[in-house]
């Protein structure tokens, strides 16, 4: 979860997560919720669909859309879209839980707050089926309808019968809702990566919107498929507590009943309910891409903070303190950002504090970001222990913020070499190298391990991001690009150096492109 | 980038690896590698190459002290994509991280991250798809040309792009300033050189790729004929590509073949430029001139000729020695085949070629 673990700091940590991100989160529900009526009248405009009419089944929608009931159902479907986007706040993690046996995996499904978030989206599912239904009418809108039956026994009073349809609809949006849920979890969809290239938000989000539609499109179609094959052999429970509960009917004269192989290959209500599957998802999955997309966007801390009250948000602080992750995971990003191309920030890095001439700022950041680094080496360390005694072990592997902090690092070191005018990097630059080379025999060594260097298959162009599987390649890579660009950039003085002679040999071979 | 080694891929869909220092010459050979296009070095490594084939993009993992002959399949890591196809330029950022590749089919560039193996497609635009990719050495901006009479110019922070319409056909050849200030590009059918500079600096968090309102010309390069101590010569015509050295003091110019101008042969034309405070386009001067002392690393593509100018006072009169390279038995290739910069290599023919110095 997001918060902080110990007391006092959780409220400080929870103010400055709502500082940073606030009002990020309420932008993306806003756009979510106003998205809602584009895909509400597409939604309207396919369910009326009448190829032989054509004008006709456009005015039909058109003059549907403008009649009062639609703006309570854009209300409610408002406040829906409001609760699930609450939820991916609620969930979202910056570390991805990668489980290593199946048992783990089922314990990660049937933990308590999961459940709660299954049932939660069960219940909303039902509740976007019943809005779509309706708002299709014809035969599917009422759970009860009169029956039409006659009964030469029944009295003369009409009685009321349970419109099979109906139900099937609302129960299918109640399994899709606890299937979107359930793949929520199991594929990690509540990682939030953060891109390779930062653009625009508007462009990152044009860019998902045809695969998003394409993949609710085919998944919808899996989840009906498997929704009637459950319905066949379970649907008369739903209908028998139903039909007792309320005292209704079940009509067998006018329709045949749903759980049976005649019954389920009605196309019309097949095509319906497959439509009503890809607006929810459709509408489920934009708010979770614009959750992602604002969230993950690059913030700019401040390095130098311009008053004393604002001293809480800039960088150093930030990264020396403990504050929630995607915070920490944003300030290492704006570090990495600025690192490569900002020569006004970097200069406010090297600068010297007046007075006393302390570099302060250069100090607390290259402090933390070695603590990450040397923590990421103990780490691996214990692994490789762990690994040697007992075969396979299991735990989340924390790559993502290494990985934005050694380039950010090294650009750091590597433009000090023309930009810092006090010399403040050049103290730190034993440590600095000494850690880097540490970290980089160490993963040489964890690479040796024999599960640790297979790569999972790749599958393009599926919505879900699978890149945090082949973090620990991307960070291995970038360590030696990073540890590169410190050696190119210093060349030949990097012998005046203090290093260990194991470390001094490892550099001239990193000098002599040996590596 | 930053040893002495070249690579060369030949017809029969491998590449070969030259190195300096050694004798040995590791042959690259996969069954994803047919029809190479185009082939690049990853800056701030010791030998990782990208190569562009047919159905998708190879990284060779290569291990420099590794004495085999012919690595394995498992070195080279495949990056496709459906639909992006054939592969034909590729470009690496000059600090390592990203790769951007290029295909005539699909209109989008795709932006690499190599290590995991996924890429974002950059906005397309209607118009055909990319030929050539060429980032400046500080790693904002990247030139993108088109087969059709306009070329884009991106920068790399926020991936926003400016179109420049040119006025007659496509653009040649480009080079970047060291510092991403300015480029020099051509225009296929005109012997002229132009300058387009990019004198704004972005605010903090914005991308702008801040392009000048128009070009200028800075060089003709139009036949024209002088004397020399052997007698008339003609010289001039059109540009094939242009290097800019990384120092920025030295421009080359590689001028097509034409008949009249030097019998055929292809010609390499050097000038001195300086960027900053203001930008000069200066012929070589000759002896006079301050003799180079850096290294000039060129990338060429051609099919009959690797040239490397080096730096250092062996030729009196032209102040460079020119090495030419010729290899006729590797490559029958139709098109000319771009290669990854080349650094000092050794001196497998020395003719010492006249060097004309206008």
């Amino acid at each position: 979860m997001a918060t902080a673990v110990s007391r006092p700091c959780a409220g400080r940590s929870r103010d400055i997560l709502w500082r940073v991100l606030g009002w990020r989160i309420v932008a993306s529900i806003v756009w979510s919720v106003l998205f809602l009526p584009i895909c509400t009248t597409v939604f309207i405009i396919f369910s009326r669909i009448d190829l032989f009419h054509p004008i006709q089944w456009l005015s039909d929608s058109f003059s549907d859309l403008y009649s009062s009931y639609v703006i309570f159902y854009f209300l409610l479907l408002s406040v829906v879209i409001i609760i699930i986007s609450i939820f991916n706040v609620e969930f979202y993690a910056v570390v991805p839980s990668i489980p290593c046996s199946r048992l783990a995996l089922i314990g990660k499904i049937i933990h308590p707050q999961q459940l709660m978030h299954s049932f939660i989206h069960a219940a909303m599912g039902m509740v976007m089926a019943w809005c779509a239904a309706v708002i299709t009418q014809g035969q599917y809108s009422f759970l009860v309808v009169p029956c039409t039956g006659t009964n030469s026994f029944g009295s003369p009073a009409a009685q009321t019968c349970l419109n099979e349809y109906h139900l099937f609809f609302l129960l299918t949006g109640a399994f899709m809702g606890y299937s979107y849920s359930l793949l929520y979890f199991v594929n990690n969809m509540n990682y939030l990566p953060f891109p390779i290239i930062q653009q625009y938000k508007f462009l990152r989000f044009r860019r998902s919107l045809l695969l998003l539609v394409k993949h609710s499109c085919v998944e919808s179609l899996f989840l009906v498929r498997n929704f009637c094959i459950l319905y066949y052999f379970l649907g008369y429970i739903p209908k028998a507590w139903i039909s007792t509960a309320m005292n209704l009917h079940i009509d067998e004269q006018v329709h045949r009943p749903l759980d049976t192989v005649s019954g389920l290959l009605n196309l019309s209500l097949l095509y319906h309910v497959w439509l009503c599957g890809v607006f929810l998802l459709t509408t489920w999955y934009v708010s979770w891409i614009l959750f992602k997309i604002y969230a993950t966007e690059a913030h700019v801390f401040p390095v130098q903070p311009p008053f004393a009250e604002g001293s809480d948000e800039c960088l150093p602080k930030v990264l020396n303190s403990n504050p929630p992750p995607i915070i920490k995971y944003l300030a290492l990003q704006d570090l990495m950002l600025l690192s490569q191309y900002s020569p006004s920030r970097r200069q406010e890095v090297f600068s010297l504090s007046q007075p006393g001439g302390h570099p302060h700022n250069w100090t607390a950041i290259s402090r933390e970001c070695l603590n990450l680094l040397n923590g990421m080496t103990q780490k691996l360390i214990l692994y490789q222990e762990a690994a040697a005694t007992n075969g396979r072990v299991s735990s989340s592997y924390p790559v993502e913020p290494k990985k934005l902090n050694s380039p950010g690092l090294s650009h750091l070191v590597a433009a000090s070499f023309t930009e810092d005018r006090f010399g403040v990097v050049q103290t730190t630059l034993p440590a600095i190298l000494n850690t880097l080379l540490t970290l980089q025999e160490a993963v040489d060594k964890y690479f040796k391990l024999p599960h640790a260097s297979s790569k999972p298959p790749r599958i393009s162009g599926s919505l879900v991001d699978t890149s945090y599987k082949t973090l620990r390649f991307a960070f291995r890579a970038s360590l030696k690009t990073a540890i590169y660009r410190i050696t190119t950039t210093f060349g030949e003085h990097l012998n005046a150096v203090q290093a260990s002679a194991e470390h001094q040999k490892r550099l001239q071979q990193f000098l002599e492109f040996k590596e | 980038p930053h040893t002495n080694k070249f690579a060369v891929a030949l017809l029969d869909d491998s590449v070969r690896v030259y190195n300096a220092s050694s004798t040995i010459v590791p042959s690259l050979k996969h069954r994803l590698q047919r029809n190479v296009a185009s082939l690049a070095w990853k800056p701030l490594s010791a030998s990782v190459l990208a190569v562009a084939c047919q159905s998708c993009i190879l990284i060779w993992t290569l291990d420099p002290t590794s004495l085999s002959t012919r690595p394995s399949s498992g070195c080279a890591q495949v990056l496709s994509h459906p639909g992006h196809t054939p592969v034909t330029s590729l470009a690496w950022a000059p600090s390592g991280g990203r790769l951007l590749s290029a295909s005539p089919v699909d209109a989008a560039i795709r932006v690499w991250d190599v290590s995991t193996e996924t890429c974002v497609p950059l906005p397309w635009f209607r118009g055909g798809g990319v030929t050539n990719l060429l980032w400046s050495p500080d790693g904002s901006k990247i030139l993108a040309t088109t087969p059709s009479a306009v070329f884009r110019v991106w920068e790399a922070q926020m991936w926003t792009c400016e179109r420049w319409p040119t006025l007659s056909g496509r653009c040649q050849t480009g080079c970047w300033s060291p510092d991403g200030s300015r480029l020099l590009f051509t225009v296929l059918g005109e012997p002229l050189i132009y300058s387009l500079s990019f004198p704004e600096r972005c605010g903090e968090g914005k991308g702008c790729v801040g392009g000048a309102k128009s070009a200028t010309i800075v060089a003709d390069l139009s036949e024209t004929t002088i004397q020399t101590p052997d007698g008339e010569e003609r010289l001039g015509g059109e540009a094939h590509s242009m290097v800019w050295d990384p120092s920025g003091e030295r421009l080359a110019v590689l001028m097509k073949g034409k008949p009249r101008v030097q019998d055929g042969k292809p010609v390499i034309l050097l000038f001195r430029t300086r960027n900053s405070p203001v930008f000069e386009l200066l012929p070589w001067a000759g002896p006079q001139a301050e003799l180079p002392t850096s290294r000039c690393t060129l990338s060429m593509p051609s099919f009959h000729v690797l040239a490397q100018c080096l730096g250092g006072p062996r030729n009196p009169l032209l102040g460079v020695e020119a090495l030419f390279m010729t290899c006729p038995s590797l490559l029958r290739h139709p098109q000319p085949l771009p290669l990854g910069t080349l650094s000092q290599g050794h001196h497998l023919f020395c003719p010492t070629p006249h060097i004309p110095t206008s």
